[in-house]
């Protein structure tokens, strides 16, 4: 009998228990249904894997990485034998985990079976749950469930995971699977494995139909032109239905963040804590926030395209477009993902098996247009085609080319030099298709988009609020520029001119005030570096801002040129505002034309983003990439700034 | 049990199957992390395969003794060097 | 040139208010960093158990 039950320790023995399987075998759909709505993600820290875990009951139910055998190079299958050696994140229990639950496809046991042998080989109680039952008797293969269970000493439950059928049975089978199972004979996994086929499935008359549909549709998707033509249209319309669904949402958000601000600044009094509440915290919040429905959005919908099984022929398909530049198809759901943002998709890269070339797009990721360069984007392209609103679409869409096509560059370069290594070809499994499941795909958006909160939404609310203080303090005495023109304002022989004096007053007392700010003293003190890219010293402030967080861009310009407040910078009067101020000569707009088209590409180029340094330095292992990261792009997006400084500073 | 015959029927590489063509994979010259990865896949010695699509990437399934299949996508330049027996037609 | 702004006046020492806001956001700059940084730590030690517990038995 095994140890479990008759442990009765003081502690409270919780007990664990592992889900392992082929990649693709509905695993994640199971867990799924187990733990339903409470599932915990962690890492798995030294590797680069994930693992959700969920309590039901007094059970641990951990779900392990998909593997095809325990005993191969890969990371996955490195995690799943460090957890079946006891070693699982977030625990300090080092016990081997109570039950191993291992997840077989049965339209496809033979190969399945091998992963089983080599898990009850180790020892550990193992439950077997005969997913895709549906699938099996499609094809005419019927499996003896009771012949499965002698041959394989584990208990057996045949389940359908999508439809939920057999599901009932495995918590009590886990509940009472207890015996450690016969370890093998020293035969090789495979005979064993065709032995228990032989064993346990009822020989199929009927030869294997053909599966033409799948056939018709992987001739289609893997057509070098159709295939091509079929990717762009998917791809343009993925962003398309993001960026026009998510507006709506934004826009609620956005006006319910400045309510709640407005709500505050009339509750609490005029003063510093007002101030922070209600532009460092609340605004800090919100610009956070407003950027979940467009990475809801594109999660949603890659991942609806994933289950699908469309994916992974597309990615098959993009494998030729990638070679070239040194990345494998592998590296394609990565870099859409992190159009939505770098974080998840720098973790995405874990699916590609090649260590050098997962470095390489870990390491070009970030160069993908994300979310929060998109307020920038939208400021810039309305300042330099204020009424053509086609080029500036245009404009939008050219940052995001030139973005894609400097990742695809850097990562040739790098695999030319120092990640130089030979290219491993493409070979992936390709899943039946079927019709995705909206609930599952709402779960994994949940998932990362809760990621995205935990891991960029602190740091960026820390931020904002340093930012805030560094911007308030120290506080300035009146400027006498500005008493001057108020004194004017008084002697104005009309109210019109009065109140154009008055505002201009405004405007120099505000850049006054930012001017003397720990802020100010910055921006002034490093304008000398950007002075050759064409930014002020106010337009620095801004640059210098961005580094901690892309998105305060626009809201840090707004309170420092327009003196307008943070929560309203992006509607179309702050924009506004923001377009038509002006430098210290108080001539010149800080928003030229060359100086904006700078400001683009070095927007595009720049690593302004501590979170997702934090995550190229965990995913690759070394703080050291992280570094080199931040350094290249920082170079790049400097020379290209000050190249298009240059050429639009010549041709306009 | 292979005749002789059999035995000396031509190797070729797994790329100039045609369409609908079933073979049994024999051998691949292959790296070991390539080799170990497309073996954990279902490509071992001795599977039985057939092709589905051929060109550039071709896609192999690999049929199983319990009478299932997988589907396995592969870049021309792999399937170049895994090395299979066609099966005799008839 | 006017004259500048007294100290006490830049930064407000005197002001309550002042050293509420510095103190949140002081706290606020340590949670989110130590929430960036133990993903770095926790890493290398676990790395090396990785290495020395591969208990399955070769076929």
């Amino acid at each position: 009998m095994a140890t479990i039950s008759t442990e009765k320790n003081s502690q409270t023995q919780t007990r664990r228990a592992v889900l392992l399987g082929n990649p693709n075998v509905g695993k994640s759909t199971l867990f799924g249904r187990i733990a339903g709505a409470r599932v915990h993600t962690s890492n798995f820290p030294g590797t680069t894997q994930t693992a959700s875990s969920t309590r039901v009951g007094d059970l641990d139910l951990i779900d392990l990485p998909g593997i095809y055998q325990l005993e191969d190079e890969t990371s996955e299958s490195a995690v799943c034998r460090a957890a079946l050696a006891g070693l699982i994140p977030g625990s300090a229990n080092t016990r081997p985990p109570d039950l191993a639950i291992v997840i077989i496809d049965a339209a496809n046991l033979s190969r399945n079976l091998r992963l089983a042998g080599e898990v009850i080989r180790i020892g550990i109680p193992t439950l077997i749950i005969l997913n895709r039952i549906d699938q099996a008797d499609r094809r005419g293969i019927q499996i003896d469930s009771q012949a499965l269970s002698k041959k394989t000493a584990c208990t057996v439950i045949q389940t359908n995971g999508l439809n939920g059928d057999g599901t009932d049975a495995i918590l009590p089978a886990i509940k009472a699977a207890a015996s450690p199972p016969a370890p093998l004979h020293d035969i090789s996994l495979r005979q064993w494995a065709d032995g228990v086929v032989s064993a346990a499935v009822i020989a199929n008359p009927n030869p294997p139909k053909p599966e033409r549909f799948t056939d018709r549709l992987d001739n289609i998707f893997l057509h070098p032109i159709l295939g091509t033509a079929v990717f762009i249209t998917s791809m343009t319309s993925l962003f398309w239905v993001v960026f026009k669904l998510a507006a709506y949402p934004m826009n609620w958000i956005d006006i319910a963040f400045i309510a709640l601000g407005d709500l505050t600044a009339n509750i609490l009094p005029q003063g510093p804590i007002q101030s922070l509440l209600v532009d460092g915290i609340i605004g800090g919040v919100g610009a956070t926030v407003i950027f979940l429905p467009q990475i809801c959005m594109m999660f949603f919908l890659i991942t609806l395209l994933e289950h699908s099984g469309y994916l992974p022929r597309a990615a098959l398909l993009i494998d030729r477009l990638l070679r070239p530049f040194g990345l494998p198809g592998q590296a394609f759901v990565p870099l859409l993902s992190s159009h939505a943002c770098a974080i998840p998709g720098i973790i995405a890269c874990r699916g590609i098996p090649d260590r050098r070339e997962r470095l390489a797009t870990i390491l070009v990721a970030p160069f993908m247009s994300c979310t929060a360069r998109i307020p920038v984007y939208v400021l810039l392209t309305s300042v330099l085609f204020a009424d053509q609103p086609a080029l500036a679409a245009l404009a939008f869409t050219g940052c995001y080319v030139l973005g894609a096509a400097t990742a695809l560059i850097t990562a040739l370069i790098f695999r030319r030099t120092f990640l130089k290594g030979p290219s491993r070809s493409m070979a992936l499994e390709l899943p039946g298709y079927r019709r995705p499941s909206f609930r599952l795909a709402i779960l994994s958006t949940r998932d990362r988009a809760w990621m995205f909160l935990r891991k960029a939404g602190t740091v960026i609310l820390a931020m904002v609020v340093a930012l805030w203080w560094l911007s308030t303090y120290p506080k300035a005495a009146p400027s006498p520029e500005a008493a001057a023109i108020r004194q004017q304002a008084q002697a104005a022989p009309d109210q019109q001119t009065a109140d154009e004096l008055t505002s201009q007053a405004d405007l120099v007392e505000n850049r006054h005030a930012a001017g003397s700010t720990f802020m100010g003293m910055a921006g002034r003190t490093a304008a000398p570096i950007f002075k050759p890219l064409g930014y002020d010293w106010q337009l620095t402030v801004g640059v210098l801002s961005s580094f901690a967080a892309r998105e305060v861009f626009v809201s840090t310009m707004a309170v420092v040129v327009a003196a307008g407040d943070a929560n309203t910078a992006n509607s179309e009067t702050g924009l506004q505002a923001i377009a038509s101020a002006r430098r210290d000569d108080g001539i010149t707009p800080v928003f030229t034309n060359p100086t904006s088209w700078s400001l683009l590409v070095f927007y595009v180029l720049a690593m302004q983003c501590l979170p997702t340094l934090a995550v190229t330095a965990r995913e690759s292992g070394d703080w050291r990439w992280a570094a080199l990261q931040f350094g290249y792009m920082t170079l790049l997006a400097y020379a290209g700034a000050l190249i298009a400084y240059a050429t639009a500073g010549a041709l306009l | 049990m292979p005749t002789s015959d059999q035995q000396h029927e031509s190797r070729i590489p797994l790329a100039q199957l045609k369409r609908g063509q079933r073979a049994t994979i024999d051998s691949c010259n292959l790296d070991g992390k390539c080799a170990a990865m497309i073996e954990a896949m279902g490509l071992d010695r001795d599977a039985q395969v057939s092709i589905a699509r051929i060109g550039d990437p071709c896609i192999v399934l690999v049929h199983h003794t319990c009478g299932g299949s997988c589907r396995i996508g592969l870049r021309r330049n792999l399937a170049d060097q895994i090395s299979v027996r066609p099966d005799a037609i008839g | 040139m006017t004259p500048p702004t007294p100290p006490s006046q830049a930064i407000p020492i005197g002001d309550w208010q002042f050293w509420v806001v510095t103190a949140i956001a002081i706290i606020i700059l340590i949670a989110a960093f130590r929430n960036l940084v133990p993903g770095l730590r926790k890493q290398k030690i676990t790395r090396v158990n990785l290495t020395i517990n591969r208990k399955s038995p070769k076929p």
